[in-house]
């Protein structure tokens, strides 16, 4: 496949889990807790991913210096406005994550300093379908929002067993469903805006 | 009955075709559309339906055992009315009308509207009566005879070995 299909987020750190990777046809994956901080595999390159959940800003900034040099990716769930705000200005951020226990801090404000700061939004797909539809509506509005101001939405699988990776051709249509966006819109988020990522990272694909 | 609106139509209808009559004179014109006005009141003229188009959707299983067709054909049921809800699933009408055990693949055959909902549906199915499982949409196809031979054709590495 010439289009670099990337998942942004995962859990699945296991050897059947590159395996379905591969078979999928996915060219990269940040996954969490690798135990190498890159691994190459037939034409697969698998990264290492960390995502920082924090009240305060202090200890943001500390788990930050910590896993800046240990991975690729470093994305933040904020638990409170402090750490929302600060996530979106900070460089060595590279995104913010949309779950549940984060929903209530991204409000307005943050979503246009991500724009301002050209910060992506990432949105485990998984949160879509599992929640309940009061959460589900709740993070709903703030992509509706987040694609109104432009901001960079990224969506991820959120996986922790094999079985939980998507194929690309339902992750599309699942995206164009929940965002009610063309399936086109979701393919560059799936390819485009995670290569861009991976590459000011450092990761050549 | 007439609605207003229709009633608002019919009139504004008439009054061009009197115009039409004063500066054309073009007789054939004003009779083409008293008629359409006289079929819009008799109820002659309704909105033709499309016909029914179908998609046949051909997918490959990766799961720790092999499946069996009746257990794949209801985790799609479920999972689509827990998700879609009743009514979609009424109307769109997923039928898994082939399956290959040996190959581990099958066709469902779903109207051409519900295409994209099915292709999600497959992506969200991770686990068919306890057993871990992955189902994958291979391609999509307008005739079961064209899907017939891409089942046995396309992605050789997705069959279990």
């Amino acid at each position: 496949m010439n289009i670099p299909l990337i998942d942004i987020g995962s859990f699945c750190n296991n050897e059947k889990c590159i395996e379905t990777y591969t078979i999928l046809g996915y060219r990269a994956a940040c996954i969490e807790g690798l135990n190498h901080k890159i691994i190459r595999k037939n034409n697969f390159i698998a990264v290492r991913k960390s995502t920082i959940y924090s009240e305060s800003q202090k200890n943001l900034k500390h788990d930050i210096r910590n896993e800046k040099s240990r991975s690729f990716i470093i994305a933040v769930v904020p638990l409170s406005i402090e750490v929302a705000r600060f996530a979106a200005r900070d460089r060595r951020v590279d995104m913010v994550v949309l779950i549940p226990d984060s929903v209530r801090y991204i409000d307005k404000t943050e979503i246009a300093m991500l724009k301002h700061f050209s910060k992506p939004l990432e949105v485990p797909i998984n949160t879509l379908i599992t929640q309940s539809s009061s959460v589900k509506a709740m993070i709903i509005r703030r992509i509706d929002l987040a694609l109104k101001y432009n901001v960079t939405v990224i969506l991820s699988s959120w996986a922790h067993e094999w079985n939980e990776i998507l194929a690309p051709i339902s992750y599309t249509a699942l995206g164009s469903i929940l965002l009610r966006i063309s399936m086109k819109d979701v393919l560059v988020m799936l390819t485009n805006y995670t290569r861009e990522l991976m590459v000011k990272n450092g990761v050549h694909i | 009955m007439i609605s207003l609106p229709l009633m608002i139509s019919l009139i504004a209808i008439v009054f061009s075709t009197a115009t039409l009559v004063l500066v054309t004179n073009r007789i054939k014109i004003v009779e083409r559309r008293l008629r359409y006005v006289y079929d819009l009141i008799t109820m002659k003229r309704r909105k033709k339906h499309g016909r029914i188009r179908k998609r046949y959707i051909v997918f490959a299983v990766i799961s720790e055992q092999d499946l069996g067709k009746k257990d794949i054909e209801k985790a799609i049921r479920r999972i689509w009315k827990e998700i879609f809800g009743e009514l979609s699933l009424s109307r769109a009408d997923p039928q898994l009308i082939y399956f290959e055990p040996s190959i581990q693949r099958g066709i469902i055959r779903i109207r051409h509207i519900y295409k994209k909902e099915c292709l999600a549906l497959l992506g969200i199915i991770h686990e068919i009566n306890g057993m871990k499982c992955l189902l994958i949409p291979i391609t999509v196809s307008g005739t079961l005879k064209r899907a017939q031979k891409k089942l046995y054709m396309l992605r050789r590495d997705l069959q279990p070995k």
